[in-house]
């Protein structure tokens, strides 16, 4: 039978958070990117909870129908931190398996780093656990005279919000399979931002849907969009820096849960500026990594381009931590 | 001889940092508090590098011949810890104990709660381990239509400074003395600062510029302090304390987190920090939160300066809790 996705708000950490939740079990807390919602674990929700888990997708800080603060220093990773801490506690949970997918990753990542009482274990889709660096961020990011890297681009409050606000159904249309397996050949790498005339091709044709995305899906995400905007989304961007400061009293310390890590072979963060490095280490900072799963043809967008391969994957990771000994 | 305390600067989280340091062995760290120095450790320095070893004082971010940052968000307990763990990294140490007092405590006790694994234990000079609490702390201090408690009444830039700025030596001399153990007795205003006035319009209740120092204070020392704060201010010591809130809010993921590593609490029985509100549920309850706490040792007669009031007792309970870990 189908399994009834619920939805509730609580308030934790000083704000409301949105939830979407399923089955009963072993709680697994998903963490979804940018610029994503709940929804983007749509099926991970039902898959996880017929495996007999209790599944519970928020809207991160900033999205859908969670609150969304004004001041940009409200966003710092440690503000996502104490809010999915804050979510345990609401739910009454001591501890969770968290994943997450793009900056959701990032969270699930730290998550697990900082507080291992609470988080016994991490699944990664995207993007990798990756170490603090001895530079400031947008410091090191790539630009050149004609182009800035994407990060770059999106720091400047309003600018980035200007273009994504009036092209919703672009992004989440023919924007969203242009970093998937399912781009179009020729399409130019999505990173760099041209500094002069249109960042992004907003006028090209739509492509047709691949099979993995659908018109509801596309409106899905558009109505919610075009009801918050893209602000809140933005300024987990433009605490990067910020972020790498507040940090540093974490420099070198490993990941001690156990950890699987899941990626698209045509993801373009696979290619992002010192990526190559961050998955080398991986097994260096996350010791107790059980498997990395490389897709082949799969884009960035995982567990929506690849439900059952990825659904598959996280149950048979969560079945595992049952029967292993802890950490 | 090798209890000589050397000084030199190293560059940990991306600031420069000064450090007095002596002895060789086992790496310990002392983060001195408010309004200090690395001065304030001067007769830990050459003990525990007597008992065997290697004793390091900086002076902390906002101090004396360390960098101070222009920015107040560059004052975060996050910093502070930080600069520790820039620290252990710079002198190539894998671990360390890490010990505070006053504001130094709480970097010594957070750096142990995020870094057991770098901080292989902690002690805590006058202020305990204090658990993040449900609420904005400035929200609920102490305040009345007279007067503000007075992490309050340092909230704003500039106020502060311009009123211990005006006679430093004098200012000083009256901190050291009037929370000390020797202070005969303290009016009912505590820790509170007049709205009209400031907390220098308590000269000769609370805030005592005394006749004579009290033994363990000399001219010297005091001339020191006068020194160096005369050539930086004060402002980097006061925006520890406007980061207040915003500790809170960055600390909301070790919400109920544990101090995992061995410690050590002393504080003086005379020292006003014991009688803040609520430190009288606390500090018989520490060990809820540092399950491995050693020991709480409380010094009669010893005020807030507990390592230069009571430097023999202080060293000895010290280097007795770093040779049993």
């Amino acid at each position: 039978m189908m399994t009834e996705v619920k939805h509730r708000t609580i308030e934790t950490n000083g704000i409301r958070i949105h939830l979407a939740e399923a089955g009963a079990g072993p709680l697994v807390v998903l963490c979804h990117g940018f610029p994503e919602l709940w929804y983007s674990w749509r099926h991970q929700l039902a898959a996880l909870a017929e495996a007999g888990f209790r599944v519970v997708a928020p809207d991160m800080r900033g999205y859908g129908q969670t609150d969304r603060p004004e001041a940009i220093d409200q966003y710092t990773l440690f503000h996502m931190l104490g809010d999915m801490v804050g979510l345990l506690d609401a739910l009454g949970a001591e501890q969770a398996v968290i994943a997450g997918h793009d900056w959701g990753a990032t969270v699930a990542w730290h998550a697990a780093q900082f507080r291992p009482d609470r988080f016994h274990a991490v699944i990664g889709l995207s993007v990798p656990f990756r170490a603090r660096g001895s530079a400031r961020p947008t410091t090191v990011m790539p630009q050149t005279e004609d182009a800035i890297w994407y990060q770059l681009y999106f720091q400047e409050p309003g600018v980035a919000e200007a273009e994504y606000d009036r092209n919703v159904r672009a992004v989440f249309h023919a924007g969203k399979i242009s970093i998937s397996g399912d781009s179009l050949p020729g399409t130019r790498p999505f990173g760099m931002v041209p500094r002069q005339g249109r960042p992004f091709r907003w006028d090209a044709p739509a492509p047709p849907f691949p099979a993995w995305l659908t018109q509801a899906d596309v409106d899905f995400y558009t109505a919610e969009f075009t009801r918050t905007g893209f602000r809140g989304g933005f300024n987990w961007y433009r605490n990067i820096d910020r972020n790498w400061e507040l940090l540093a009293p974490f420099d070198g310390l490993r990941v001690s849960v156990p950890a699987l890590y899941i990626a698209g072979e045509r993801d373009p963060v696979q290619k992002f500026p010192g990526m190559d490095r961050h998955i080398a280490d991986l097994v260096k900072f996350v010791p107790h990594l059980r498997r990395t799963i490389i897709l082949p043809g799969c884009g960035h967008i995982t567990q929506e381009e690849r439900p059952a391969e990825v659904s598959a994957a996280m149950i048979e990771f969560l079945r595992g931590l049952a029967t292993e000994p802890a950490a | 001889m090798t209890t000589e305390v050397m000084h030199r600067t190293v560059e940990a989280n991306s600031i420069r940092m000064r450090l007095a340091e002596a002895g060789s062995g086992p790496l310990v760290v002392l983060c001195h508090g408010f309004p200090e120095s690395w001065y304030s450790w001067r007769h830990q320095l050459p003990a525990l590098a007597e008992a065997g070893f290697h004793a390091t004082a900086p002076d902390m971010r906002g101090y004396g011949r360390t960098e101070r940052p222009e920015a107040i968000d560059q004052y975060t307990l996050l910093h502070l810890v930080g600069d520790m763990v820039g620290l252990l990294d710079a002198l190539g140490a894998e671990q360390a104990v890490i010990a505070g007092h006053d504001w130094g405590a709480p970097v010594a006790w957070h750096a142990a709660l995020l870094r057991p694994d770098r901080f292989r234990g902690v002690i805590g000079l006058s202020v305990p381990y204090r658990p993040r609490g449900p609420v904005r702390p400035t929200t609920v201090m102490p305040q009345t239509e007279d007067a503000v408690f007075y992490q309050l009444y340092f909230q704003t830039p500039g106020v502060a400074e311009a009123e211990f700025e005006h006679d430093i030596p004098r200012f000083i001399r009256a901190t050291l003395y009037s929370i000390s153990g020797e202070m005969p007795q303290r009016g009912p205003g505590g820790m509170m600062v007049p709205r009209q006035g400031g907390l220098l319009s308590r000269w000769a209740t609370d805030f005592v510029d005394p006749p004579a120092l009290p033994s363990w204070l000399s001219e010297a020392d005091v001339n020191f302090y006068a020194g160096e704060f005369t050539r930086t201010g004060f402002s980097g010591g006061l925006n520890w304390y406007r980061n207040i809130d915003r500790n809170w809010e960055l600390l909301a993921p070790f919400a109920g987190a544990r101090v995992t590593v061995p410690a050590l609490y002393i504080a003086g029985d005379r020292d006003p920090v014991v009688a803040f509100p609520g430190m009288d549920r606390l500090i018989p309850n520490l060990a809820n939160f540092v399950p491995q706490l050693r020991q709480t040792i409380m010094l009669p007669g010893c005020g807030h300066w507990t390592q230069q009031e009571r430097a023999a007792e202080v060293n000895a309970a010290m280097i007795d809790f770093l040779r049993r870990l």
